[in-house]
């Protein structure tokens, strides 16, 4: 009994131990599985080769956001979705450096004589990466399809579009409401040609299917693996890497210690403190970029004291962004002074726009009836953590500022999913702080956004803020446009105050110095089709 | 012995029914909607025909009774996040997970076993002291800061091993070394406070009496006393290692169970996290049986009570 106990020991060390080193066949078999390259048209499963920063055919970008949303572009706003889709899908019409409209998978566009209808023609020849070739159909049913009531994104276009088909590469757009649509143009360089026969056959939620420069290979452990498309329409733009791996890595410093070791190109927002280590290391660089991203505090305009304007402009005074802006992000931000990001098309400065004045706080909280906060409820506000950066410093910053004069707050500090529930809920608390990025990169996906009737956090209704978006809207000429924002939308959202801008965003980008081509577009889209490793 | 696993996986069956209702619940009261999650900030509209889509509008006892129902059919349901079968996503994520843990268990109880018999060999001299101290030391650092180091000095600063991510077993030497540290501090103290306690027992005194070298004593009577409490300790440190992946994966961006399981919860990814609980629930039971059952083997008097093997 003694030996044999003592055999069964000594074997169960043994084969722990071995246990402990074991592994390694399996692993070998994973490694061609899910090493990074993608599968062939055929299905096939390649090796990847070349992921370490000394150049190779697989780029590996790392994200920091989920690819959480629909594979229909149609039926999500996550950010990290659209980085990918720009890549995979194209668009009908693309802007160059300078922001000028430029052909895009529609060689040409003109209005018709109605000012409001956009006829379309389709360039010859592009195929979706299924094999199909794109046709004006294509062009019209993405068009329906992407401003139909229940689509994420109908919003940014301002309401449904109707399309008629002239012929295999000729179509015309319009609004069904039949008035000019300011941004139309604009739409057309953000959102994706789709196939007409995903959409008909319901599989847009399959796959990704575009004409894009990059190929959709497959979606495993949060990782978008990508082929290059040798089909692609523009071989001068065609990617000049073969494979990408688009990776979901939530921790910053995970992904920075990936750059650090070659096992990622580029990496998306590095925290403010890990700019110092960028620094000293010689085989890494960073980019600060302005996004057009911009924070705001949200007020709950139908709730309690909220539906105030002199509440809610007492709270604008109370709130020391600039200290936000300069100390808490580190000069990571620029101070709003506007309703859009500086960098947006249809930026101009907001007059009036409420700057730290804790003197003027008080004025206003006494003039609403409740000197010195007295009388004021506890006023609830919801921030978020580990979503973006520093907010639930800066939340308790502001917290303080509202001390300072007289209101007391409760914060409710949230994990991502609890807080974006509370962002769009009506009665979750009187205010919460929250950024959007411009996706679409016009105006009016913020605009139309938050401030028309029922504003999609704030709630607030304004008939005569509805008037002003609906002028503007409707102005086709940049310049009109940008002078009716400038002087008549703008003046009434200083009045009517239903969200306060804290800051708009800069983004810091780390890559590996081998790497070229980088492009990071105010809407955070980077092409990576440019990109190559030396 | 048959009666003993029949017992045990009953009880088991019960402890999982009652994993399911609470994750069930639980997933539904807490603040967070998947569709919203989903769609970001898409018009309500969007988010309504998501509920639709997802089953959310139905009463939460429908909701569930459909989910039972799809259970005994084999479909642990649909991740609207991973677009794929919860089942699909499992399976492609497990097998990390399990070379990671193939290397952290095995080597924690390897390096808790020999700290452990060393530390009592060599009781009260500066071996003993200094097994005690790495012990504690193990056991105490926090495996938050101990992967940021490794990562820093191992992957970036001497390249010996990947960073994140997964690629090959190499790349589940770190997260199992960060997984296995504390286990091996918590094992070596165990084993070295029962071997010290058994050889204390009449048994090693008698055998002592009997001229029976020191070293025999330790290895053939000592040792086999603590087999059933350092069996006891490993099958409660399981538990340890599951709430310790989710951390560990996810510092080191590494496509496990534990890393499927955290993201699965912060989106609300209901389908997920209960596929995922109710799997990890069953290996839990399953373990726990087995070690239940290896006591029989390994203490006559256990067997005894039992009614033999």
């Amino acid at each position: 009994m003694k030996k044999r106990l003592a055999l069964i020991l000594a074997l169960a060390l043994f084969v722990m131990s071995l246990a402990g080193c074991g592994g390694g066949k399996d692993s070998g078999g994973e490694q061609a599985e899910t090493g990074g390259a993608g599968e062939s048209k055929a299905g096939e499963t390649e090796k990847a080769e070349g992921t370490a920063s000394g150049g190779g055919d697989t780029l590996v970008i790392l994200s920091s956001g989920a690819f959480q949303g629909a594979w229909d572009p149609t039926g999500n706003t996550i950010l990290s979705n659209k980085h990918l889709e720009w890549n995979v899908f194209d668009r009908a019409i693309h802007k160059d450096a300078e922001g000028n409209y430029v052909p895009g998978l529609c060689e040409k566009w003109e209005y018709q004589e109605d000012g409001y209808t956009l006829r379309l023609y389709v360039r010859q020849g592009v195929k979706f990466h299924d094999g199909s070739d794109l046709t004006a159909e294509d062009v019209a049913a993405s068009v329906e399809w992407t401003t139909r009531l229940d689509s994420a994104r109908v919003g940014d276009w301002g309401g449904a579009f109707k399309t008629n088909v002239i012929d295999d590469y000729t179509v015309d757009i319009w609004p069904e409401s039949e008035t000019p649509s300011a941004n139309l143009v604009d739409m057309l360089t953000a959102d994706a040609i789709l196939s007409s026969d995903d959409i008909a056959n319901g599989t847009l939620d399959t796959t990704l299917n575009g004409c894009g420069a990059y190929r959709f290979v497959k979606y495993e452990n949060e990782t978008c693996y990508l082929e290059a498309f040798e089909d692609y329409w523009d071989p001068e733009n065609a990617a000049k890497v073969k494979y990408c791996e688009y990776k979901y890595v939530s921790e910053p410093a995970t992904r920075l210690a990936a750059l650090q070791t070659g096992d990622a190109h580029l990496i998306e927002r590095v925290d403010i403190e890990q700019v110092d280590q960028i620094e000293a290391d010689d085989a890494i660089e960073y980019e600060k970029v302005y996004v057009d991203e911009q924070k705001y505090m949200i007020f709950k305009c139908t709730q309690d004291v909220m539906q105030e304007e002199l509440v809610r402009k007492a709270i604008s005074y109370a709130i020391d962004r600039e200290t936000i802006v300069n100390d808490i992000m580190g000069g990571y931000g620029v101070l709003a002074d506007s309703y859009v990001s500086h960098v947006n098309n249809m930026y101009a400065p907001a007059e009036g726009i409420p700057t730290y004045d804790p003197e003027k706080a008080k004025e206003l909280l006494s003039q609403a009836g409740y000197p010195g906060g007295e009388g004021l409820p506890v006023i609830k506000y919801i921030t978020s953590t580990g979503f973006y950066p520093k907010t639930k410093e800066y939340a308790e910053y502001i917290v303080s500022n509202l001390n300072d004069v007289g209101i007391q707050v409760e914060l409710v500090v949230m994990e991502s999913a609890a807080w974006e529930a509370a962002l769009y809920e009506e009665d979750s608390c009187l205010m919460v702080d929250t950024g959007w990025m411009n996706v679409g990169g016009d105006a009016n996906f913020i605009l139309g956004s938050h401030y028309r009737t029922r504003g999609r956090c704030n709630f607030s209704s304004y008939a005569e803020v509805d008037a002003a978006l609906d002028k503007e809207s409707a102005i086709t000429d940049p310049k009109e446009r940008l002078a009716c924002i400038e002087k008549e939308l703008f003046p009434l959202l200083v009045e009517t105050n239903t969200n306060m801008p804290l800051f708009d965003s800069v983004q810091v980008y780390g890559y590996v110095k081998n790497l070229e081509g980088l492009d990071i577009l105010p809407t955070s889209n980077i092409n990576f089709a440019k990109l190559s490793l030396k | 012995m048959l009666s003993t696993v029949i017992k045990r996986l009953l009880q088991g069956l019960v402890v999982i029914v009652a994993v399911m209702v609470v994750t069930f619940v639980l997933l539904r009261l807490i603040p967070g909607d998947p569709a919203r999650t989903m769609a970001g900030n898409a018009s309500q509209e969007v988010i309504d025909a998501l509920h639709e889509e997802m089953g959310l509008n139905d009463p939460i006892p429908i909701q569930f009774f459909n989910y039972v129902k799809n259970i005994f059919k084999g479909d642990l349901g649909y991740s609207y996040f991973c677009k794929d079968d919860v089942s699909q996503v499992i399976a492609g994520s497990y097998k990390a997970t399990l070379i990671m843990v193939g290397l952290a268990l095995p080597s924690a109880v390897f390096l808790g076993l020999l700290l452990g018999l060393l530390a009592a060999v060599f009781h009260d001299t500066v071996v003993d002291r200094l097994i005690s101290s790495v012990s504690i030391l193990f056991q105490s650092m926090p495996n938050y800061w101990v992967a940021i180091m490794l990562i820093q000095i191992v992957a970036v600063r001497y390249k010996l091993l990947p960073a994140s991510g997964y690629k090959d077993v190499k790349s589940a030497i770190l997260p199992a070394i960060v997984l296995g540290l504390p286990l091996a501090g918590v094992f070596a103290r165990n084993v070295r406070v029962n071997m010290l306690g058994g050889m204390q027992q009449n048994f090693s005194k008698a055998a002592k009496a009997r001229g029976v070298p020191g070293f025999k004593i330790l290895m053939e009577y000592s040792f086999r006393d603590i087999l059933v409490p350092f069996l006891t300790l490993v099958g409660s440190q399981l538990g340890f290692l599951v709430g310790n992946c989710l951390l560990i994966e996810n510092l080191f961006g590494y496509p496990g169970i534990g890393l499927q399981t955290l993201n699965a919860i912060l989106r609300r990814d209901y389908f997920l996290v209960q596929g995922l609980v109710v799997m990890l629930s069953i290996i839990f039971i399953l373990l726990n049986t087995v070690i239940d059952i290896s006591y029989l083997y390994l203490d006559p008097r256990i067997r005894k009570a039992q009614g033999g093997l």
